[in-house]
């Protein structure tokens, strides 16, 4: 067994030293954000400025990375969360990932600070620091073109340099966008880490991993959602479907429907922009839109960025919503946190607390917001700092739309009872994946259980987080997972009646799902339909994953990260949703249109083994073998 | 009069983009799209996700929801990502 190898990099010193990882970790906790949260347990104290020069921050791969298995070239940034004080998780599907596995290390430790800007190289095998102020207040793609094009790189623009608190890290085109990675390099004065070299994955039985990855490359092409959909339209094909359920936020939140949401939606983006399809390494879904931006060829939006761009704020040019998508992206800033606070200072705005000359209904003049925002210009600095910070100063947390302080994702919980409760619990805060992404079996998907049910929601979610959390931990994008909906009912539609007759039995499978969760271990076999991260993992590195330790290894992730959380003062009155949603009706005529979280958190603390509190009990971090 | 408007994959089959209708349930609009293009059409219609003025008819009566003049009623791709 190869047990992964991390380099320990110190910016104040400028050294670095090998840091072998011990078997034991490894078979408990795999790679990725698992991995990464046990580390970061036990290399930080409790307490530490996420900014400061003894932040940690790691950034690894995991086992499946540069396989070749389908959509596996995700890498992870774990460090203090920047905004909500807690953990902070982010995948990427840039090349950085698989050049530094490439490169001889599975991940690296980041720690200390340099005076001066540098870039950190990392050359088969041999880690060097160089400065980099010729690079600094260049933005992520002037910054990326300063690297020969066959590196992995991993840089931040002028948002992270300016410690904008939602500041994203840029490989290639991909982002990692989420918590503040970009700050959190910015800090320690890294512009940016790249890496080459050519050493490849050993794969433990070869044979056997090259046939099954054919198998689930066939199933993945052949599957509705991951042979058409996605290829088709990309995520931002879900603003439609949102909107036709009263799920897609609007206003800030205020509604779940935007009567001209089609002028922004994935199949305007497909009939008049997109040019092309494109893909993350190694991944057949190919999701990825390439539009033109002042005539360049571009990555272009997902759903979160025509939600939050589009019906968020109530701005109908797509132009304006591919230019802005663009503009974060080499600025370095995350979409959704940004445009989550340019709509809640809207609201300030609307309500007459705060004026930062942003209205609802225009768009036009975002690209002069934006940039100064990512350069903490002025008053601008205040929007640089997210939404939470910005209700604490100037009032409105009832509707500042954050759970935790990560502002949460395009989908409106009132509408999608199941999603609250994951933004609510969600480890990183207000996130849709981290909190199970019940939204596509509520009111996005096509097997929709009742969405304004509270019956089985607290199963589903947790068991939806573990897996989730699982396929993430061993290096897949967790679009890979969406074929889990039988191809059957894309066939049927989700209005034929047995279609809705499965998602009506679905609604009160809660004791089902329950009972599932406490017989993980006993799950021993793998199918292509469920998760085949499982059997891939496992063919490729011999670690006994079936259905139910894989599952289980996502309930070790979600209770590690949670364990953290708690070490850094957050507590269960923190899996919370602003009153917006748990108080306000969506439909003032339906009372049952708010997220009862009051009901949900109980049930959901019991079934994951949790006290009260919110902290999970001495019993459950010994059945998943974590040592707190 | 009301507006049908196709979108992936029905599109590939009827070939246009949108057409005018007299239809007063979304019911008469299947049944027009399978008289007037075939059964390969009526089942991409049935498995699109069917919307009347962007609200999907799951939320209104199903196949029983009635049109009225102004309505728009779409033909929508299933889609996924996140």
């Amino acid at each position: 067994m190869n047990l992964p190898v991390y380099a320990k990099i110190d910016l104040t010193t400028g050294k670095a030293e090998t840091l072998p990882i011990s078997r034991k970790y490894y078979r408990t906790y795999v790679g990725g954000k698992a991995l990464a949260a046990r580390l970061l347990l036990d290399l930080t104290p409790a307490g530490l400025d996420p900014l400061g020069p003894d932040a940690v921050v790691i950034i690894n791969t995991s086992p499946m990375n540069g396989t070749g298995a389908p959509s596996s070239s995700r890498f992870n940034m774990t460090f203090k969360n920047i905004l909500t004080g807690g953990i902070a998780s982010s995948n990427c599907g840039g090349q950085f990932g698989v050049m530094m596995k490439r490169a001889g290390y599975d991940g690296i430790i980041l720690t200390g600070r340099s005076e001066t800007p540098c870039t950190v190289s990392i050359v088969d095998g041999s880690v060097t620091i160089s400065d980099a102020s010729d690079l600094w207040g260049k933005n992520a793609e002037e910054t990326q073109e300063a690297f020969p094009k066959i590196y992995g790189k991993l840089v931040i623009g002028p948002a992270g340099e300016h410690l904008v608190r939602y500041a994203s890290a840029v490989s290639g085109e991909r982002v990692s966008g989420r918590c503040g990675g970009g700050a959190a390099l910015g800090a320690k004065k890294i512009k940016a880490i790249v890496a080459y070299g050519t050493k490849r994955p050993e794969i433990k039985n070869k044979k056997a991993f090259d046939a099954y990855v054919k198998k689930w490359v066939y199933f993945l092409r052949n599957h509705p959602m991951t042979g058409e959909s996605l290829p088709n339209y990309g995520s931002a094909g879900l603003v439609s479907k949102a909107n036709s359920t009263n799920a897609l936020p609007a206003h800030n939140f205020k509604y779940g429907h935007f009567k001209d949401a089609h002028f922004v939606s994935g199949e305007t983006l497909a009939d008049k922009y997109l040019i092309r399809n494109s893909s993350c390494i190694s991944c057949p879904i190919r999701c990825e839109r390439r539009v033109l931006v002042d005539g360049r060829d571009v990555k272009g939006p997902e759903y979160e960025t025509c939600g939050f761009f589009g019906p968020n704020i109530e701005a109908i040019s797509m132009e304006n919503m591919l230019k802005l998508n663009y503009l974060c992206d080499i600025l370095g800033m995350d979409t959704i946190s940004l445009a989550a606070t340019i709509a809640f200072a809207m609201e300030l705005k609307e309500n007459g607390v705060a004026d930062f000359g942003v209205t609802f209904g225009n768009s036009d003049n975002l690209f002069e917001v934006v940039e100064k925002i990512a350069r903490r210009e002025g008053i601008y600095s205040d929007l640089a700092n997210g939404s939470k910070w910005m209700s604490e100063k100037y009032g409105g947390k009832e509707y500042a739309m954050h759970s935790k302080g990560l502002e949460m994702a395009s989908y409106e919980p009132r509408r999608s009872v199941g999603m609250g409760l994951g933004y609510a619990t969600s480890n990183r805060g207000g996130c849709h994946l981290n909190g199970g992404y019940l939204a596509l079996l509520e009111s996005v998907g096509v097997l929709m259980t009742d969405p304004l049910s509270i019956s089985a929601k607290p199963a589903l979610t947790a068991f939806l987080q573990n897996g989730m959390e699982a396929v993430s931990v061993c290096g897949f994008c967790l679009f890979s997972a969406q074929s889990f909906v039988p191809a059957i009912f894309f066939r049927l539609g989700p209005h034929h009646p047995i279609t809705r007759l499965v998602g009506k039995i679905a609604t009160h499978s809660g004791p089902v799902v329950r009972l599932l969760l406490v017989c993980m271990p006993l799950l021993r076999f793998n199918s292509v339909f469920l998760f085949p991260h499982a059997e891939a993992t496992r063919r490729a590195t011999g670690l006994p994953l079936y259905t139910g330790s894989f599952v289980r290894l996502g309930e070790r992730s979600f209770n590690t990260e949670r364990l953290y959380n708690l070490r850094e003062g957050l507590t269960g009155a923190d899996d919370s949703l602003p009153d917006r949603l748990t108080k306000v009706p969506q439909d003032p005529n339906n009372p049952k249109t708010v997220v009862r979280l009051d009901r949900m958190l109980p049930v959901y603390y019991k079934i994951r083994g949790w006290d009260q509190n919110g902290v999970p009990k001495k019993r459950t971090l010994r059945k998943l073998g974590i040592e707190a | 009069m009301k507006t049908i408007r196709y979108y992936a994959p029905i599109r590939g089959i009827v070939k246009k983009e949108s057409e005018p209708t007299e239809a007063n349930t979304v019911a008469e609009v299947i049944s027009y799209i399978r008289s007037a293009y075939g059964k390969q059409a009526r089942k991409a219609a049935k498995s699109s996700l069917i919307v009347v003025n962007d609200v999907s008819i799951g939320l209104c009566r199903g196949m029983k929801t009635e049109l009225h003049d102004g309505d728009v009623i779409g033909f929508l791709p299933l889609c996924g990502g996140g």
